[in-house]
């Protein structure tokens, strides 16, 4: 409702700075009239109920429109809360139904009483009908907090971020900036031009590229900063009796819960500096039919060892001894060949072209680049572990970072071998692992070896009777 | 560590009940490849002579030195990656699976176990209906990537392959 007004808002702003004729200044003062009008019509028309164990929801001014969703289809409840709602004390709720994304469902500004007694409604109408559950349901509905993000760590989090990414953001800006001043008429190049590069300015513009990158790097480390603060502050991690909920944000406080049944894939990761701060990003990804985008996966930071194991046990229950047991093993030396050999065919040509020139700083920076790749490539494939257990699929990989893949094997969609001509020669094949949020990926295991697996995790999957979600 | 792998033994045992017998296609599915990839080429040759058309004097070089080597890489690739890859597709249908092999050079084998089946679809195109054959879609909960497609089968088959998975997942609810 609020985000309505938000852009009349903007336009009153606009309107008084730059509107230079009345004509143009009756016609936005019109439009905003009618705006208001239509905004406070659509406030009033805008109505949801429950009614028979369905959520009616009508609205619309001038084409009404009527939505009833069964309560039992509905997935999950999240809450969001912008800076303006937190301004009047709202949440926004997304309900998530099964089913393509054209079935979620919004509704903006609720009181936020009123929003966890609908979501409590929900959630415990879905307990009540199915049969199995109803046991559960009269034991807890309490949160129990197992993780809280403090001050501290939020701080390790922020400098741990990538920084490449918020790097590359800037750079982006600066190149766009150029553009648009040289469009502007301030040639940069042919300012450039006119100073002729004697010994004095080389050593000043050396200053001055030493300055930028200095800049650049202070800035990234801002922007990641601030970004951390305002997604993870206040970071909490809550227990229910059969699922998590994670709440966070500053400004934009999010909410959201996910059920152990509905998560498919467990992961944590540490790049190269949370690695050596210790640190972990846990996701859990949970069932979608469209492509599990953030949204449907629960991501916690700054987590320590202990949380992680901690959160596998709660996920896992009594596979988490399994999870333990497993000794993953070392993919196909091919892998690292691959990497290799691929390298070398792209960087032939530039080699030789530069050796027939004689050493040129081209030749230097084209093999410090080569041997950087190879270097990533063993690394990679050092890290690359894969574990396929009796319940459960475990797959380590990672380049300076690492990363640990879970899923339980029932979970599977299905099982997918593929095979490149060059796989073949070697007897190798890869193995992909498709559940409900993505797929696990076993990179040049030997081809009978994936047969075996194949046949084990199909197993699995065609002799239980658990639902996958 | 051990016992892990002893009981992975028998399970071997018990799921290696049967082997998945790759099934051919009809082989007039060829002929429909053949035809639909024929019919991009022809569009491909289009948009060349479009180009040329619409492009200045000095430019009409360009278009030709450049499209027609593009055009020729294409058609034989196409061509060559339908007629090849023909002999490797093949499907497998078992009590509780079905699975699809398809690829000359990059091959896949995807199996998907039925009682993971969302739904079930059977297809006809245009070019198919001609040939009198037909294409069964298997979808599951996991997207694109688990879902198969089998293509050139006589519509009766398809409808019975249908029917099969339907009844099996049926099954596997009253359960």
């Amino acid at each position: 409702m609020l985000r309505q007004f938000f852009p009349i808002f903007i336009l009153i702003f606009i309107n008084g700075k730059w509107a230079k004729t009345w004509g143009i200044l009756i016609a936005f003062s019109v439009l905003i009239f009618f705006g208001i009008i239509y905004s406070i019509v659509a406030f009033f028309r805008h109505r949801y109920f429950i009614k028979d164990s369905k959520l009616i929801v009508t609205k619309g001014v001038f084409k009404k429109t009527r939505l009833e969703i069964p309560l039992d289809r509905i997935q999950s409840v999240n809450f969001q809360q912008g800076i303006i709602h937190q301004l009047f004390d709202v949440v926004k709720l997304e309900m998530d139904t099964a089913g393509s994304a054209k079935n979620e469902m919004e509704l903006y500004a609720l009181e936020e009483e009123r929003a966890q007694q609908l979501s409590e409604i929900i959630l415990s109408h879905k307990k009540a009908t199915s049969k199995k559950d109803r046991e559960i349901n009269t034991s807890t509905q309490e949160r129990k907090r197992v993780f809280t993000l403090s001050l501290f760590q939020l701080f390790k989090v922020g400098i741990t971020e990538n920084h490449i990414r918020s790097g590359g953001v800037i750079l982006f800006f600066f190149i766009w900036l150029f553009d648009n001043l040289r469009e502007l008429g301030l040639d940069m190049y042919g300012r450039m031009e006119e100073y002729a590069p004697d010994a004095e300015q080389v050593s000043q513009n050396l200053f001055i590229v030493f300055m930028l990158i200095a800049l650049i790097v202070i800035v990234s480390l801002i922007i990641s900063m601030v970004r951390t603060v305002l997604k993870y502050f206040d970071l909490n991690m809550f227990r229910l009796a059969d699922g998590f909920v994670v709440k966070s944000g500053l400004l934009n406080k999010k909410e959201y819960a996910a059920k152990d049944r509905k998560i498919q894939m467990m992961e944590w990761s540490q790049n190269l500096l949370q690695s050596m701060a210790k640190i972990y990003e846990l996701t859990m990804k949970q069932a979608s039919s469209v492509q599990v985008s953030d949204k449907r996966a629960l991501k916690v930071v700054g987590l320590s060892k202990p949380d992680i194991e901690q959160t596998a046990a709660y996920i896992f229950k009594k596979l988490k001894q399994e999870i333990d047991r497993l000794v993953p093993k070392k993919v196909n030396g091919y892998y690292l060949l691959r990497r290799i050999l691929i390298a070398a065919y792209i960087f032939a040509p530039g080699m030789i072209a530069t050796l027939y020139l004689g050493i040129t700083p081209v030749t230097i920076i084209l093999t410090s680049l080569l041997l950087f790749i190879y270097f990533a490539s063993l690394l990679k494939y050092y890290k690359k572990k894969y574990a396929v257990g009796e319940n459960v699929v475990v797959v380590e990989g990672g380049t300076f970072g690492r990363r640990r893949e879970f899923a339980e094997v029932y979970k599977a969609q299905a099982v997918e071998i593929t095979t490149t001509p060059f796989q073949r020669r070697r007897k190798l094949a890869t193995l992909h692992l498709i559940n409900a949020s993505g797929a696990i990926i076993i990179p040049e295991i030997p081809f009978d070896e994936a047969l075996q697996l194949r046949d084990r995790i199909l197993y699995k999957v065609e002799s239980t009777k658990k639902s996958w979600m | 560590m051990e016992l892990f792998e002893n009981r992975n033994i028998a399970v071997e045992g018990l799921v290696q009940v049967d082997k998945p017998r790759l099934i051919d296609l009809e082989s007039s599915y060829l002929r429909v490849i053949i035809i639909s990839r024929v019919i991009s080429i022809l569009f491909l040759i289009g948009i060349i002579i479009t180009v040329f058309m619409v492009m200045d004097e000095e430019l009409k070089g360009v278009v030709i030195l450049l499209g027609i080597p593009v055009l020729l890489l294409y058609s034989v690739w196409s061509l060559l990656t339908a007629y090849k890859g023909f002999k490797y597709k093949g499907y497998a249908l078992r009590e509780k699976d079905i699975s699809y092999q398809k690829g000359w050079l990059w091959r896949s084998y995807t199996t998907v176990a039925i009682n993971r089946v969302q739904h079930v679809r059977v297809d006809q195109g245009f070019i198919e209906r001609q040939f009198n054959l037909s294409r069964i879609k298997v979808f599951t909960a996991g997207g694109t990537g688990s879902d198969i497609t089998i293509p050139g089968l006589r519509p009766e088959q398809a409808d019975r392959i249908k029917e099969f998975i339907v009844q099996r997942t049926a099954h596997d609810e009253e359960e």
